[in-house]
């Protein structure tokens, strides 16, 4: 017998194991943002390019640094490529460099590493970084690009919509009207496209059901407005989520639960501020603008900074939606959901605690 | 319309790793030109050995005997004659005296016509003494008095193993006899027959006559069907479905391999020297369903089945989930070898341990509602008492947990140690 060719390994039980595992879920994570990635390249070009580098290589090598540190090899489990992506897609396209080296740095070393890294932070790394520069720097987050093929006009600074129409609502000007109309009072540039397809969506699909879908809203799904990198193309980021979802990799309750609570709220009280009635909200403009589904699709869903169970889920997903209502339509700040969902970190050791084992009350 | 009993929470659906494995017929390996036999069979305390090196032995010949009242015995698997007895490992590491018989000499069961004897008129102890006399070791066979159910667990429960259902497909009288036996020497209330959920005419179109269907009208024996799902085959889990029914407790389940070697035990008379058992793993040319002389070493059945395509990675005797590696392939097959498993890299994915990242699927999937996560963070941090606290004991270790892991925590073996510490902890 010829032992030297048979060599076996001797393991505890299992024998087997599932094929998904921690790197490939969050390297599967990256790969189905970049969808979206290339969207922001599209819309912003060089400048968004710029950001991403950073962000991206001040992340691997940040975790880089900490792992010769740390004498372990972290790398490879895709956690700070994608700490370093998400930030990267949060920023505006106009941010000096320097901001996103700095959101990275805090996302990975204040609120990842000093807590013993992944699995350890109880924030999210990503949205905290965020919060931390766009607090520290507002100025820098003031500035926004119209895409460059806008009718006609090329990378021009503008606002994003929910600050044209937050600011608006401020001064008073808009008394019984939707924030679409809001910024279609206001001059809010339209793409070129936006017309011809609204007409075509009527004509061909809604007016089987009756329903007429106003202009703008096709610029929202398709993500021809100024936001952040990579937060504007609905259509994009709901692509990768049904991939993500469909491979088991992203829990859905969050999304469901914060898409759902958070359209209800809007649809029964999202038409006060403007002077319209109750029922008046409208859902589909809140639900694709200012970084709603990036924070609900892949921010809320972080399996780290998330609960355990899916009752858990429902519970956090609920809480993000209804914070973020209060936030966006209630508060001053326009957009609402980073903040929601770190608000809502805080308090996932409470809803663990309640809802796993040790007590049956939430099971 | 037909009831299947589920999962009560938890479990994990695997049964495509069978499917490939299903429909190969049982075939007979070939005799192994040395056999060697384990003195320590299914668990059970060492028999006495009872040959010297250099004696003749005869097929199914007494060489070891069982300690005790009802110790089980071990028997010569083939004719021959005994070069050597010597330490070998055991599939799991630990060691147990083995005979090492070569092959030589007449059979004397091999190509005979197998006469059934009468059992009926014996009287229940004889029964239980010629069961354990025959090699059978389930010690839960020894019992005395009334028993409220008696569950005949149809279904191998992991992935990989399908060497009963082929027992049931291919030799229904068999089992159907020796589901008699056990009710004359149990004497349950209820007789269960449970079988994972398949539809009718799958069994009936598959199985040779008499089928079991048509024979459980008559009798007092009663089929019931179960969700496809791991771990439902394990003893603990089938009592857990049946008890909700029954306020009573009492219950016995008993596997088709054991019933199959207690028929031949009483109705032929003949040892318990062959098993069947499922050879299966990507690395291996030929899987199939073979019955195997006890002591055929494992080496036998690699050029049985083709040798390797790949590889192999593991080598496993059992299934992938309570399994045991071994590391020599000159380990022999002992009673409770259900499978032999050739797993390649593939089917293993090991990959690299990670931190937990909180996914919550080992909660997901735990069929006792643990917190595995939890239960081996405070076991890594030596808090045993709160892990005890958190219902630790209830752990089974059916590995659910431990294979859904993205993070290759060892959960299994972090919980086993916990309990062992653990109780430490409190009797001190």
């Amino acid at each position: 017998m010829k032992e030297s060719e048979n060599t076996f390994i001797i393991t505890g039980t299992p024998q087997i194991y599932t094929q998904s595992s921690t790197a490939r879920m969050l390297w599967s994570v990256c790969i189905w943002l970049l969808p979206a990635t290339g969207w922001g390249i599209f819309l912003y070009g060089g400048g968004a390019i710029r950001i991403l580098l950073v962000s991206i290589g001040a992340a691997i090598a940040i975790e880089g640094v900490v792992g010769l540190i740390r004498k372990e090899f972290t790398l490879y489990d895709g956690s700070a490529c994608l700490t370093g992506l998400l930030i990267g897609l949060m920023l505006p396209p106009t941010v000096p460099l320097f901001i996103p080296f700095f959101a990275v740095f805090f996302a990975l070393i204040v609120v990842k590493w000093s807590f013993g890294g992944l699995g350890k932070n109880w924030m999210n790394p990503a949205v905290a970084g965020w919060a931390f520069v766009s607090l520290s720097f507002p100025d820098q987050f003031r500035l926004w690009l119209y895409p460059s093929f806008f009718k006609g006009v090329d990378l021009v600074t503008s606002s994003t919509p929910l600050i044209v129409v937050k600011r608006n609502l401020l001064l008073g000007i808009s008394q019984g009207s939707t924030p679409m109309e809001l910024l279609m009072q206001t001059a809010f540039p339209r793409s070129l496209w936006d017309g011809a397809w609204t007409e075509w969506v009527n004509t061909k699909l809604l007016s089987l059901l009756g329903i007429v879908l106003p202009p703008g809203y096709i610029d929202f799904f398709f993500g021809f407005t100024p936001g952040a990198i990579g937060e504007t193309s609905a259509f994009l980021l709901l692509l990768g989520t049904i991939a993500l979802i469909g491979k088991g990799i992203l829990p859905w309750q969050v999304p469901l639960s914060v898409c759902s609570v958070f359209g209800v709220l809007v649809y029964i009280f999202g038409g006060l501020p403007y002077g319209l009635g109750l029922g008046q909200g409208d859902v589909l403009f809140h639900l694709m603008s200012g970084g709603f589904l990036l924070g609900a699709f892949y921010i809320g869903t972080d399996l780290v900074t998330s609960p355990l169970t899916k009752a858990g889920l429902y519970i956090y997903g609920v809480g993000i939606g209804v914070l973020t209502f209060l936030i966006r339509i209630l508060g001053a700040a326009p957009e609402g959901m980073g903040y929601a969902i770190l608000f809502m970190n805080v308090f996932v050791p409470l809803i663990n605690k309640y809802c796993t084992s040790n007590s049956k009350l939430l099971r | 319309m037909k009831q299947v009993y589920r999962l009560p929470r938890g479990g994990l659906y695997l049964s495509n790793l069978k499917d490939s494995l299903k429909d190969l017929p049982i075939t007979n390996a070939a005799l192994p030109p040395l056999a060697i036999v384990s003195m320590v069979q299914q668990g059970s305390e060492e028999a006495t050995c009872l040959v010297n090196i250099g004696d003749e032995v005869k097929e199914g010949m007494l060489i070891g005997k069982g300690k005790g009242k009802y110790g089980a015995s071990v028997h010569s698997s083939i004719p021959g004659i005994v070069r050597q007895i010597y330490s070998i490992p055991l599939p799991g590491g630990s060691v147990s005296p083995a005979v090492c018989i070569e092959l030589g000499g007449e059979f004397d069961r091999l190509g005979k016509k197998e006469i059934p004897a009468a059992w009926q008129a014996l009287p229940y102890r004889d029964l239980q003494n010629l069961i354990a006399e025959k090699g059978v070791t389930d010690s839960s066979l020894r019992r005395e008095g009334d028993l409220s159910h008696l569950i005949i667990n149809g279904i191998e429960s992991e992935p990989y193993l399908c060497s009963e259902y082929r027992l049931l497909i291919e030799k229904p009288a068999a089992i159907i006899e020796g589901i008699r036996i056990l009710q004359k020497i149990l004497a349950p209330k209820r007789t269960i027959v449970v079988l994972e959920e398949m539809d009718q005419q799958e069994l009936s179109s598959k199985a040779s006559p008499p089928s079991l269907h048509t024979l459980s009208e008559q009798e007092a024996i009663q089929i019931a069907y179960v969700e496809k799902k791991y771990p439902i085959g394990d003893a603990h889990q089938l009592k857990k479905i049946f008890k909700s029914e029954d306020s009573s407790n009492d219950i016995l389940v008993i596997s088709l391999t054991t019933v199959h070697a207690v028929y031949e035990a009483v109705v032929l008379r003949k040892p318990f020297v062959e098993r069947t058992l499922t050879i299966g793993g990507q690395a291996i040319r030929k899987p199939g369903n073979l019955k195997v002389r006890i002591g055929t070493p494992i080496i036998d059945l690699v050029e049985e089945c083709g040798g390797f395509r790949k590889p192999p990675m593991k080598v496993v005797c059992g299934g992938p989930f309570r399994g045991k590696g071994i590391y020599d392939l000159r380990t022999p097959v002992t009673k409770e070898t259900s499978a032999v498993l050739f797993l390649t890299e593939e089917e293993i994915q090991q990959n690299r341990r990670t931190p937990c990242i909180n996914c919550g699927r080992c909660i997901e999937v735990c069929p006792e509602g643990l917190n595995p996560s939890r239960l081996f963070k405070c076991i890594d941090r030596g808090l045993y008492k709160e892990a005890l606290a958190d219902s630790l004991m209830k752990c089974t270790e059916c590995g659910c947990c431990a294979y859904i892991c993205p993070a290759r925590i060892p959960l299994v073996q972090g919980l086993q140690m916990g309990k062992y510490w653990g109780l430490k902890e409190i009797n001190t």
